[in-house]
C-alpha cells in the first residue's frame, strides 16, 4: 500500500525544521521552459480514400512557467507559478497565453503546518488516492518521457490530486517513538451557477497515532456534498470512512510488512425537482503482507481484498485519463468519421488527461485495464495477488512479476461472474552499473497480460496484451541514443454498463473487440546539463481493426523537445 | 509480537468478509440474458403507427411516422425462441437523435416499445422529412434487425402540448430569420457601435427544427451588449386565439413556471453570457387575463403609455459549457431589471407576462469577441420539459 507519507512524521519534522532556520524574508524563482514541435504523417487504408481530410501537419509550442517563491518568515510563505505560451507558428507574441497556473500559500504556526490555495491532497488508495495508469511497469524511457510532459501538463505528482482549497496539520509527540498526527483539508470542487447547480464542496482528513516506530493505526475520512440553495436541481453526498493499521518487523534480517485498510461509503444521490433519491452503502478490506529477504535482494508480497459492488469514493475512483476524449491530431478519417483513440495517445495527447474529480463513475476501455480501472478502489472486486520482486538494494537489475486473479463480488446483469486474471512484470538491466562503467546502458523488457471471462446467459470472454521493450545508451558524452517498442493487442467480447445520474447500471452494451497497435520509437536525447535537455525523435503507431475493413491507420511523427528547468 | 499483530489483522479482515457475506443484492443492474446457441434468429421486426406497419424485410404499408398527428408510435416482433435481453436504437439521418429502448422478453411489442410523441434519448430533436432507421439488436446475436430509410415525416407540435402535467409553449423555434407576428421574436436589435454583430438564423448548427440562431460579434464600445431578439410588440405572448393557449395561465406558480433554452458553448469564445428578460404587462384596467389576451389580439395593440409602469425580469445566464446544452430557468429566479422598464409593482405576476427578450452580452467582463447559438426557446408551466426520453 502506497499511503501518504506519515503525518505525524511530516508534521513534526517540519516544526523542527522551521525552528532551526528562522529566517529573513527570501525571495527565489524558479520553473520550466519546453519548446515542442511535432511533424506529423497520417495514412494508411482508412484514409487512403478520402482527399479531403487533414493527413499531414506540424504543430507544436513554447511555454515558460515562471514560479516565484517567498517566503516571509517561518509563518507565511507563498508561491505562484504564471505561464506564458504561444502556439507554433505565430510571431511577435501574437495568440501568446498568459496564465497563473498554480497559486499557494502556507506556513507553520507554532507546529500547525498550513496550505491555503492550490493543494495536493492524497490519503490512501480507498479515500483519496489519483491512481496511475496500468502497463508493464518496464516501458521504454522514450515512452516515459513523453508520458512526463503529459503528467506535468496534467498536473499529476505522483498520486496527488491538485485541488483549491486549504489544508492543516498537526502532531503530537507523545515520546518513546509515539505520536498523534491530525491532518485535515477543505476544498470546492465546482461552484454554483446560482441557479440549478450548487456549490460542491470535498472535505476529509486523517487521524494517524503511532504506538512506535513500526505500528501506525490511522482513521480516514473524506466527504463530498453540496451546498443547497432554494434552486438547487439535486443534492449529492458521499462519505467514506476507513481505518487502517501498518506495521513493520524485523524477523533477523528479514522485515516482514503488514498493511491492512478496512472500511465503507455511504452515498446519497437526491432529484430535487421530483424528490427521487438513491442511498446505498458498502465495504472495502484489504490486507497486503510484503515480506523483504535482505540477503536475497527480494521483496514478497501477499495481497488479499474485497471491494463492495456499491463502495464509492470519486477522490479515489476518478481517472486521470479519458477514453472518450477525442485526441486532437488527426481527428478526422475518411468520411468525416472521428478518430477514436489509439493507445498511443495515452502517452502523446494532452486532451485524453483528466485532472478533476468525477462525483460519477468515469467510462473505461475494458480491453485496456478491466480489472482495476478506478484503482485500487475499482468497485465489484475480489482479488488475490502474488508478487516478487528485487528490492532497491541491487542496482544493476529490477525484475519482478505480479500475479492477479480476481473475480466480481456480484454479477452484472445476472448472477454469474466475471473472472480476472493479470499477469504483469519485466526487467530493467542496467548494463552499465553490471560492468562498473559510468555510462548509461539500460535495457528493459515487460509484459502484461489479461484475461477477462464470464459464463452463464451473457457469457464473454476478452483478452488483452501489452509488450514493451526499450533500449538506452550514452553513445556519446551526454548524448543518448534511445528506442522503444509497445506491441498491444486485444480481442474477445464484452459489454459496457451504462451508469444514470444515480451511479447505477441502468442498461449494457454489447461489443467485440479485435484490435491490434504496434508503436516504435527512436531518437537522441542531449543532455545540456542536469536539468536542461533537447530530443528529437521518430515515432510510428500503426493500428489495425480486424472487425473492419481498411482500417489500418499509421501515425508518424516526427518530435523535438527541449526542456529545461531551473 | 508479530504474531498478536497478525491476529489482530486476521480478525478484522474476517469481519469485513463477514460484513459482505451479509449482502442480499442479487446483481447489478437490469437483468442480461444473451442468446444461446441454439436462438432461432428467424425473427420479424417492425414498427406500427396508426394500424399500418413494416417490417424489416420491407414489407408494409407504412411509409412515414407522423408524431403532428398521432402521439405514438411502437414497435413489435415475432416471438422469440426464448427470453432475450435486446435494444432498440431509431436514429435520424440528419438531425444526428437518437431514440433507445431495451428490455428483456421474448417478444416485443406496444407494452414494452412504445415511442412517445417522437422524443430522442439524446440532445438532438428528430427533423421534419428525415430519414430514420430503426435496428434492432439482441444480446449475443451477431444479427442486426434493420428498418432503413423511413421518413419521418412530422415531429410533435410541443406548442401547447401538455405531457406529464407539464404544459409547454413554444415562443421561438428559431427556424426563420423573421418569424411572422406571433410565430416568434420578429424584432432585432443589434448594438451598431459593435463590429462584426451577427443575428441570424442558420441551418448549420442547431438541435431541434431547421435552425438555430446564431449571435456572435465583438463589444467594441464596452458596454456588455452584443445584440437582442425581442417581441417587437411587448404584448405579443399573450395573444393567444382561444384563452386555454395562453402560455401562462392565471393559476401559473412562479417556482413552478420555467424558461427554456438550448445554448450553445464554445470555449473558444469564453466571456460569454445570455440574459432572457420577461415582459409584465401592468395594465390596471385589465382584471384578467382574458382581458388583456383581448387587448393583444388587436392588431395595433402595444403596452403604450403604461411601458413605463410595467416591470421586467432579467436573468443572466453565463455559458461555461462545450456543446449544446439545455438551460431551464424557473421564473422566482428572475431578478427585476430597473432600468428600463421597471416600474411597476415589483411583484412577479406569472399571469401578466407578455413578451419577451434574449439577449447576447460580454459579461461579466465587456469588450469580448463572442459567439454563440441559440435554439428553441420555450416556457413549461408545472414543471421541466418533457422533451428527452428517459
Amino acid at each position: 500500500m502506497n499511503y501518504k507519507k506519515s503525518i505525524i512524521l511530516s508534521a513534526l519534522s517540519l516544526g523542527v525544521s522551521i525552528a532551526v532556520n528562522a529566517q529573513s524574508p527570501q525571495y527565489s524563482l524558479n520553473g520550466l521552459g519546453r519548446s515542442i514541435i511535432s511533424d506529423n504523417d497520417l495514412s494508411g487504408a482508412s484514409v487512403e480514400s478520402d482527399e479531403t481530410i487533414q493527413k499531414a501537419n506540424i504543430s507544436g509550442y513554447n511555454l515558460f512557467d515562471l514560479q516565484t517563491n517567498l517566503d516571509l518568515d517561518s509563518t507565511f510563505n507563498a508561491k505562484v507559478i504564471f505561464r506564458t505560451r504561444s502556439p507554433f507558428g505565430t510571431s511577435f507574441g501574437s495568440k501568446t497565453d498568459f496564465e497563473f497556473r498554480l497559486f499557494s500559500m502556507g506556513g507553520n504556526l507554532n507546529g500547525l503546518k498550513y496550505q491555503l490555495g492550490d493543494i495536493r491532497v492524497e490519503l490512501t488508495p480507498y479515500t483519496v488516492f489519483n491512481a496511475d495508469l496500468a502497463g508493464t511497469g518496464y516501458e521504454s524511457s522514450i515512452f516515459t518521457e513523453r508520458r512526463e510532459i503529459l503528467e506535468y501538463e496534467n498536473f499529476n505528482d505522483g498520486n496527488t490530486w491538485l485541488l483549491q482549497g486549504a489544508s492543516g496539520q498537526y502532531g503530537w509527540n507523545l515520546g518513546d517513538e509515539a505520536g498523534i498526527g491530525i491532518y485535515a483539508f477543505t476544498t470546492r470542487l465546482a461552484s454554483t451557477n446560482e441557479l440549478g447547480l450548487p456549490d460542491r464542496m470535498l472535505s476529509g482528513g486523517r487521524v494517524e497515532y503511532a504506538l512506535n516506530k513500526s505500528v501506525k493505526i490511522g482513521v480516514n475520512d473524506v466527504g463530498l456534498y453540496d451546498i443547497q440553495t432554494g434552486s438547487t436541481e439535486y443534492d449529492y453526498t458521499n462519505n467514506v470512512v476507513t481505518g487502517d493499521i501498518n506495521s513493520s518487523t524485523l524477523l533477523g534480517d528479514n522485515n516482514l510488512a503488514v498493511n491492512v485498510e478496512f472500511g465503507g461509503s455511504w452515498f446519497s444521490y437526491t432529484q430535487n425537482s421530483n424528490d427521487s433519491n438513491q442511498s446505498y452503502t458498502d465495504m472495502i478490506v484489504d490486507l497486503d503482507a510484503d515480506y523483504n529477504l535482505k540477503n536475497a535482494g527480494l521483496d514478497i508480497g501477499l495481497g488479499v481484498k474485497m471491494v463492495g459492488a456499491s463502495f464509492m469514493s470519486p477522490t479515489a475512483q476518478s481517472r486521470r485519463y479519458m477514453p472518450t476524449a477525442s485526441p486532437m491530431l488527426f481527428e478526422k478519417l475518411a468520411g468525416e468519421s472521428s478518430r477514436s483513440q489509439l493507445y498511443y495517445d495515452q502517452f502523446t495527447s494532452e486532451e485524453v488527461y483528466n485532472n478533476s474529480i468525477s462525483p460519477t463513475l468515469m467510462t473505461y476501455n475494458q480491453f485496456y485495464n478491466a480489472l482495476s480501472p478506478y484503482g485500487e478502489a475499482t468497485p465489484n472486486r475480489l482479488v488475490v495477488d502474488l508478487s516478487v520482486a528485487t528490492d532497491s538494494s541491487n542496482h544493476s537489475l529490477e525484475a519482478g512479476i505480479n500475479v492477479n486473479y480476481g473475480s466480481e463480488v456480484i454479477g452484472q446483469g445476472g448472477n454469474d461472474l466475471r473472472n480476472f486474471m493479470v499477469i504483469d512484470g519485466g526487467t530493467n538491466l542496467h548494463i552499465g552499473n553490471l560492468i562498473n562503467i559510468k555510462r548509461l546502458i539500460d535495457v528493459n523488457v515487460g509484459a502484461r497480460y489479461e484475461n477477462i471471462t464470464r459464463d452463464g446467459l451473457s457469457d464473454l470472454s476478452l483478452n488483452n496484451m501489452l509488450f514493451d521493450f526499450g533500449v538506452s545508451g550514452e553513445v556519446f558524452k551526454r548524448i543518448d541514443l534511445l528506442a522503444g517498442l509497445k506491441y498491444y493487442a486485444a480481442n474477445g467480447n464484452e459489454f459496457i454498463a451504462v451508469r444514470d445520474e444515480f451511479n447505477l447500471v441502468s442498461s449494457f452494451i454489447e461489443y467485440d473487440v479485435d484490435i491490434s497497435e504496434l508503436i516504435y520509437s527512436a531518437g537522441l536525447r542531449f543532455r545540456f546539463s542536469k536539468a536542461q535537455s533537447f530530443n528529437i525523435n521518430y515515432n510510428m503507431a500503426s493500428f489495425v481493426n480486424n472487425l473492419e475493413e481498411d482500417s489500418q491507420m499509421n501515425i508518424s511523427q516526427l518530435f523535438f523537445n527541449y526542456t529545461g528547468r531551473f | 509480537m508479530v504474531f498478536k499483530k497478525t491476529q489482530i489483522a486476521l480478525c478484522l479482515f474476517t469481519v469485513g468478509i463477514l460484513f459482505f457475506s451479509c449482502k442480499k443484492d442479487k446483481f447489478v443492474g437490469p437483468e442480461l440474458i444473451g442468446a444461446s446457441s441454439d436462438f432461432d434468429k428467424k425473427i420479424n421486426f417492425e414498427i406500427y403507427q396508426d394500424n399500418k406497419k413494416i417490417d424489416s424485410e420491407g414489407n408494409g404499408k407504412l411509409e412515414q411516422i407522423v408524431f403532428s398527428k398521432f402521439d405514438t408510435a411502437s414497435f413489435a416482433s415475432s416471438k422469440f425462441s426464448s427470453s432475450v435481453s435486446w435494444s432498440v436504437q431509431v436514429t435520424g439521418y440528419t438531425s444526428g437523435a437518437v431514440a433507445k429502448f431495451s428490455g428483456l422478453s421474448d417478444q416485443i411489442n406496444g407494452g414494452n416499445a412504445t415511442w412517445s410523441l417522437g422524443r430522442s434519448s439524446n440532445e438532438f430533436f428528430f427533423q421534419k422529412n428525415e430519414f430514420i432507421k430503426c435496428d434492432l439488436k439482441i444480446i449475443g446475436l451477431d444479427t442486426l434487425y434493420s428498418i432503413d430509410s423511413l421518413l419521418f415525416r412530422m415531429p410533435c407540435d410541443w406548442n401547447n402540448k401538455t405531457y406529464n402535467g407539464v404544459r409547454h409553449t413554444v415562443v421561438d423555434a428559431f427556424d426563420e430569420d423573421k418569424p411572422s407576428t406571433g410565430e416568434g421574436l420578429d424584432a432585432s436589435s443589434p448594438d451598431r457601435l459593435d463590429a462584426d454583430v451577427v443575428l441570424t438564423v442558420g441551418d448549420n448548427n442547431h438541435v431541434q427544427g431547421s435552425g438555430a440562431l446564431l449571435m456572435a460579434g465583438t463589444d467594441l464600445n464596452n458596454n456588455g451588449w452584443i445584440s437582442s431578439k425581442n417581441h417587437d410588440r411587448l404584448i405579443e405572448l399573450a395573444a393567444s386565439s382561444q384563452l386555454s393557449n395562453m402560455p401562462v395561465d392565471s393559476n401559473a406558480v412562479a417556482s413552478e413556471l420555467y424558461f427554456n433554452l438550448y445554448v450553445y458553448g464554445d470555449s473558444d469564445y469564453p466571456g460569454a453570457s445570455i440574459q432572457l428578460r420577461v415582459y409584465e404587462a401592468e395594465i390596471d384596467s385589465f382584471n384578467s387575463v382574458d382581458r388583456l389576451r383581448e387587448y393583444a389580439n388587436q392588431e395595433l395593440s402595444t403596452l403604450g403609455d403604461n411601458v413605463n409602469v410595467s416591470d421586467t425580469w432579467i436573468y443572466n445566464l453565463k455559458i461555461d459549457w462545450e456543446g449544446w446544452k439545455l438551460v431551464s430557468v424557473p421564473y422566482d429566479k428572475f431578478k427585476i431589471n430597473n432600468e428600463p422598464l421597471g416600474n411597476g409593482n415589483k411583484i412577479k405576476e406569472p399571469k401578466k407576462i407578455s413578451a419577451m427578450m434574449v439577449s447576447l452580452l460580454s459579461d461579466p467582463t465587456p469588450g469580448y469577441e463572442l459567439k454563440t447559438y441559440i435554439d428553441f426557446l420555450t416556457i413549461t408551466d408545472g414543471g421541466f420539459p418533457q422533451f428527452k426520453q428517459k
